[in-house]
C-alpha cells in the first residue's frame, strides 16, 4: 500500500526522533535501522536529519570509521529531548484514538 | 548517474551558498553514498534513488535562505533574505507564482501604503517647523499665531513617531509569519517531491 507522502514523512521523522533519543546514530544507521519495518530511502533521511539539527533537535560530530572516511554522529540536545517527549505523548494519544475509531468506537 | 558525477553536480548547483555550508552537505552525501554501497547497493541505485542533482540543490539553497532569514534580527537585513527566500521558492517551485508571490505581494503593498502615510506625516511636521520659524524670524503676527503652528508640528509629528513604532512593529510581525509560511510552502513541497 502505498501511503499518503506528508503523511510518511511525519511518521519517519517521529521514528528518528524516537531512535536518537536512546543513543547516538549516523545517517545510514538509522536508514537501515527504520527500513527494517517502513519502506523508505536514503534520500528521504537526510533532509529531515538537516532540518532537526538546524531546529536544534541534534547537535552533531565526526567520528572514526573502521570501514572509512569519519562519520557524522547526531545526539539528541536537551532541548530536543524535551520536545520529542511532547511529539511522542501527543502521538500516542493519536494513535490510540484512531485505533479507538477503528475498532468501532464512537 | 555515477557517484562523483552526482557530487560534482550538486556542487555546480550549490554554488551560491556559503563554502562551509557545500562542504558540509557534500560530505554528508558521499558519507551517506559510500555507506550505501558498503551495504551492498549498487552506485547506480543509491544515486538514482537521491534525485536530482538540481532539484536536491534548489531544495537546500530554498532552505538555507528561507532559515538565515528567520534568525536574523535586523528587520531591514530580514525583508532584505525574505526576499532572496521568495526567490529561490519560485526558482524550486513554479505554481509558487500563485501560492507565494500573490499573497506576498499584496501584503508588501499594504505595508509600502502604510509606512508612505508615515513618512507623509513626517514631511509635514518638519514643513511645519520650518514654516514656524520662518515666520518666527521674518513675520511679525501675534505670538498666538506663532504657536498654534508650533502645536500643530508637535501633533503632527507625535502622530508620524506612533504610526512609524506601528508600522515598524507590524512589518516585523507580518514577516515573522511570512517566512514561517515560506517554511511551510517549502516542507509541503519537499513532500511531493
Amino acid at each position: 500500500m502505498s501511503m499518503n507522502t506528508q503523511f510518511n514523512k511525519g511518521v519517519i521523522e517521529m521514528c528518528v526522533l524516537a531512535l536518537v533519543r536512546q543513543r547516538d546514530y549516523y545517517g545510514y544507521e538509522l536508514v537501515e535501522t527504520i527500513s527494517k519495518k517502513i519502506e523508505i530511502s536514503e534520500g528521504t533521511i537526510y533532509p529531515i536529519l538537516r532540518r532537526l539539527t538546524n531546529e536544534k533537535y541534534f547537535e552533531t560530530y565526526l567520528k572514526e570509521s573502521s570501514e572509512g572516511p569519519p562519520r557524522k554522529y547526531y545526539r539528541m540536545t536537551d532541548n530536543g529531548k524535551e520536545e520529542t517527549k511532547k511529539l511522542l505523548a501527543l502521538w500516542s494519544k493519536f494513535t490510540e484514538d484512531v485505533h479507538f475509531i477503528i475498532k468501532g468506537g464512537s | 548517474m555515477k557517484k562523483q558525477d552526482f557530487i560534482n553536480q550538486l556542487k555546480t548547483e550549490l554554488q551560491g551558498l556559503p563554502a562551509t555550508e557545500i562542504n558540509d552537505i557534500i560530505r554528508d552525501q558521499e558519507e551517506m553514498i559510500s555507506d550505501a554501497i558498503a551495504a551492498g547497493r549498487t552506485e547506480e541505485e543509491i544515486v538514482n534513488s537521491l534525485g536530482e542533482p538540481k532539484e536536491l540543490a534548489r531544495s537546500l539553497k530554498a532552505e538555507f535562505k528561507i532559515d538565515k532569514a528567520t534568525e536574523e534580527s535586523n528587520l531591514p537585513l530580514q525583508v532584505k533574505g525574505a526576499f532572496g527566500a521568495l526567490g529561490a521558492l519560485l526558482v524550486l517551485a513554479p505554481f509558487n507564482l500563485i501560492f507565494v508571490l500573490g499573497p506576498f505581494c499584496a501584503v508588501i503593498g499594504t505595508l509600502i501604503a502604510g509606512w508612505a502615510v508615515t513618512l507623509a506625516l513626517g514631511t509635514t511636521s518638519l514643513a511645519l517647523i520650518g514654516v514656524f520659524f520662518a515666520k518666527f524670524i521674518f513675520v511679525t503676527a501675534g505670538i498666538a499665531a506663532h504657536f498654534s503652528v508650533f502645536f500643530a508640528f508637535i501633533g503632527i509629528m507625535g502622530l508620524a513617531m506612533l504610526f512609524g513604532f506601528a508600522m515598524y512593529a507590524v512589518t516585523k510581525l507580518i514577516f515573522k509569519m511570512m517566512l514561517s509560511y515560506f517554511k511551510w510552502n517549502l516542507n509541503f513541497i519537499k513532500a511531493q517531491a
